[in-house]
């Protein structure tokens, strides 16, 4: 693994250089990543991980007093370390993508390894990880709860589009519940369809036509068809209505 | 005489035939196919459009060639991140119709406008699933550029949008309403070069560009918002407009470029359009050594349908038994075969071109032109002859080259499921993560 590391130190010198690491690292994780090579994989996971926060050593300046320790990598090669694990990545790399979050300038990145991470231990750490700071981080958390679409989010995706206090985090939670079948959602989408602001009420009403849908293809006709029906009877755009109307012609 | 006035939808939609008459001077006779087909608009009216993109491509080809002129069209808005584009744009579109336009940096402004009956979207690919499923939820119909989208994901969650709403849909896939191509897939379709073995599409080599340096971005582009859901990178000149398609951050390279129109009506002649193939091979392909372009240079993707017929995607020229071939799509048979581009159509006969199809043969959809064809199902609220789900599994083709490709591996695909078949990896390379705020 000692070429493993120069290569991940070249990302860091200069665009050319970087470029030809990575494609060199890209052919590593795309070759680990192949089926019936799980233990190959497993080994370039766990440097990757290693990497991904390591710390400069630990170290007494010529008084005896600690020096402080540092990041060895810099943001961006962090971010490409994060992008190069979601090749490879399983549950015991979560905590080093989770701890990865807590930096401003790699936490997107490790969000969305987390995000295509399959693992049950990446579901956690994003639930986990709602309650960060910043509104356009946890946005970018809920909508990728939203994409795993994982039943053991539901509840906290209803409390925080009924709860939270930022408005954009809120309506993300009700796009984000739009793509579960769970009826008992809709009603955090009413709530947000009489909001104040008509951006908000536009998104939540276009949100529950995808809610009625998921419901529709997952088999729960009846909450479909009465989700179907509040929109038709609601204020919503005729747009809305109109997909209201096809998708209770697509029930019958 | 004074002009006839232009209805909108909604008030001609809730008029009755008297008030029709006295506002318009017109005999209280209305002839139905002046109405249009029942509950659908009549021809007459004009669609209003907002064009989304206006880069290169939508100034040049969208703006000035095909919707200024056309009669039938009204554009009333212009968007683009980048400020340049987008007053060169509304200066277009004053000098051809003495109208001023709105300009918008933001495609939800856009589709706010209740005026608005359809946009036509021509951003770089990593945009065009957003604007378009945002369009559709706004209920205007949607002209989306090719390659449909940045991955299958994006593109069937672009067919589900536009079923959800009933969106009329047209994919920039505009060989399709070239007689040509047309000709030579209604002979295919019709056995005329005998059962079909191999079709080889031709595109072009792709070099590996120059560096730059990274720099900051300038004034007139919003260089956050250009990006958008992509990973973000520096801003560079040469990531952006017409060279963002060699970088898979925001596109699939060649493969997505010219690989959409020519796997398009690959896909067309066999028949194919509701399905694909069932195996990929990328393996030879060819990535720069030292970019910084990060799409393949050259390839050869092989691909294969259940019916057996080999699908040959390649960057360069090749010879056969037949002659030399560029680009273009070439379909051989047990019987002869059709090569065909947008510069001419040839056989192994010549008189397999001069045959006449007859009432009881397979005969596609005819489309003359593209953009016509799209503002006739505005009015007809018929599918396009490039419908949405027609877009989504030509480009799938393309996607699933560039995965195979990517990951250095054959695979094999489940076009029913639309899924690879034991391959967890390139499962997750069916989309991607966006960057907050954006989600499909």
């Amino acid at each position: 693994m000692s070429e493993f590391k120069e290569l991940i130190q070249e990302l860091g010198k200069g665009q050319e250089a970087a470029y030809k690491a990575n494609k060199e690292l890209l052919a590593v994780v795309t070759e680990a990543s192949e089926p019936g090579k799980a233990g190959h994989a497993r080994e370039v996971a766990r440097a990757l991980a290693a990497e991904l926060n390591a710390l400069t050593p630990a170290r007494k300046d010529d008084k005896g007093k600690d020096v402080p320790q540092t990041l060895v990598y810099s943001a961006a090669v962090r971010r490409r370390i994060a992008q190069l694990l979601c090749y490879v990545a399983g549950a015991e790399e979560v905590p080093a993508l989770a701890a990865a979050m807590n930096d401003m300038d790699v936490r997107e990145a490790a969000r969305m390894a987390l995000e295509v991470n399959l693992s049950p231990e990446a579901t956690k750490a994003l639930l986990k990880a709602t309650e960060a700071v910043g509104p356009a981080f946890r946005v970018g958390i809920v909508n990728a709860l939203g994409r795993r679409k994982p039943a053991e989010a539901v509840t906290q995706l209803q409390e925080l589009a009924m709860n939270d206090p930022e408005p954009e985090v809120r309506i993300a939670a009700v796009e984000a519940l739009s793509n579960i079948p769970e009826a008992g959602s809709d009603s955090s989408f009413a709530q947000a369809a009489k909001s104040e602001c008509p951006c908000t009420r536009s998104r939540a009403n276009k949100a529950r036509v995808r809610l009625a849908e998921t419901l529709r293809l997952a088999g729960h006709k009846e909450a479909a068809a009465k989700i179907y029906r509040a929109i038709q009877n609601s204020d919503a755009d005729a747009a809305q209505k109109k997909a209201a109307e096809l998708g209770l012609k697509a029930l019958a | 005489m004074p002009p006839k006035p232009m209805f909108k939808r909604r008030d001609f939609l809730k008029g009755s035939a008297a008030t029709l008459a006295a506002a318009t001077a017109i005999p209280t006779i209305i002839p139905a196919a002046a109405l249009g087909k029942e509950g659908k608009e009549p021809p007459s009216r004009k669609v209003v459009v907002g064009v989304i993109g206006t880069g290169d491509l939508g100034r040049r080809h969208h703006l000035a060639n095909m919707l200024l002129p056309n009669g039938r069209v009204e554009v009333a808005a212009v968007c683009d991140v980048d400020e340049n584009h987008r007053n060169d744009a509304a200066r277009i579109c004053f000098e051809r119709t003495k109208k001023r336009v709105g300009v918008y940096e933001d495609f939800r402004r856009v589709l706010e406008r209740k005026d608005l009956d359809a946009v036509l979207i021509a951003t770089p690919d990593h945009w065009h699933a957003l604007c378009a499923i945002a369009a559709c939820e706004a209920g205007k119909d949607v002209y989306c550029e090719k390659p449909l989208s940045w991955s299958i994901e994006e593109s069937k969650a672009m067919v589900a949008a536009a079923r959800r709403y009933g969106t009329v849909f047209q994919t920039g896939s505009q060989q399709r309403s070239d007689g040509r191509f047309r000709q030579a897939c209604e002979l295919v379709r019709n056995g005329k070069i005998g059962k079909v073995k191999r079709v080889n599409t031709v595109l072009h080599a792709v070099g590996p560009g120059d560096w730059k340096p990274v720099e900051t971005p300038p004034a007139n582009m919003n260089w956050n918002f250009w990006l958008g859901p992509a990973p973000y990178a520096d801003y560079c000149p040469n990531r952006v407009h017409y060279q963002f398609r060699w970088f898979y951050d925001y596109s699939g390279g060649v493969m997505t470029d010219w690989g959409a129109h020519h796997n398009d009506i690959a896909q067309w002649a066999l028949g194919t359009d509701g399905s694909g193939p069932v195996a990929v091979d990328g393996t030879n392909a060819k990535f720069a050594d030292a970019g910084p372009h990060t799409v393949p240079q050259h390839f050869e993707v092989h691909y294969r349908y259940a019916s057996g017929v080999e699908l040959i995607c390649r960057t360069d020229n090749f010879k056969d038994e037949h002659g030399e071939f560029g680009n273009g799509v070439k379909f051989t048979g047990e019987n002869g075969w059709i090569f065909v581009s947008r510069s001419e159509i040839k056989a192994s006969d010549p008189e397999i071109l001069k045959v006449q199809l007859g009432a009881s043969d397979v005969r596609l959809y005819k489309s003359d032109h593209h953009h016509d064809n799209w503002l006739d199902c505005i009015v007809s609220r018929e599918r396009c002859i490039c419908d949405v789900e027609i877009g989504h599994r030509s480009v799938s083709i393309c996607h699933m080259g560039n995965i195979s490709m990517k990951l250095g591996r054959a695979l094999k695909w489940d076009p029913a499921e639309e899924q690879f078949l034991g391959d967890g990896v390139a499962n997750a390379m069916l989309g991607r993560a966006m960057r907050a705020p954006w989600h499909i």
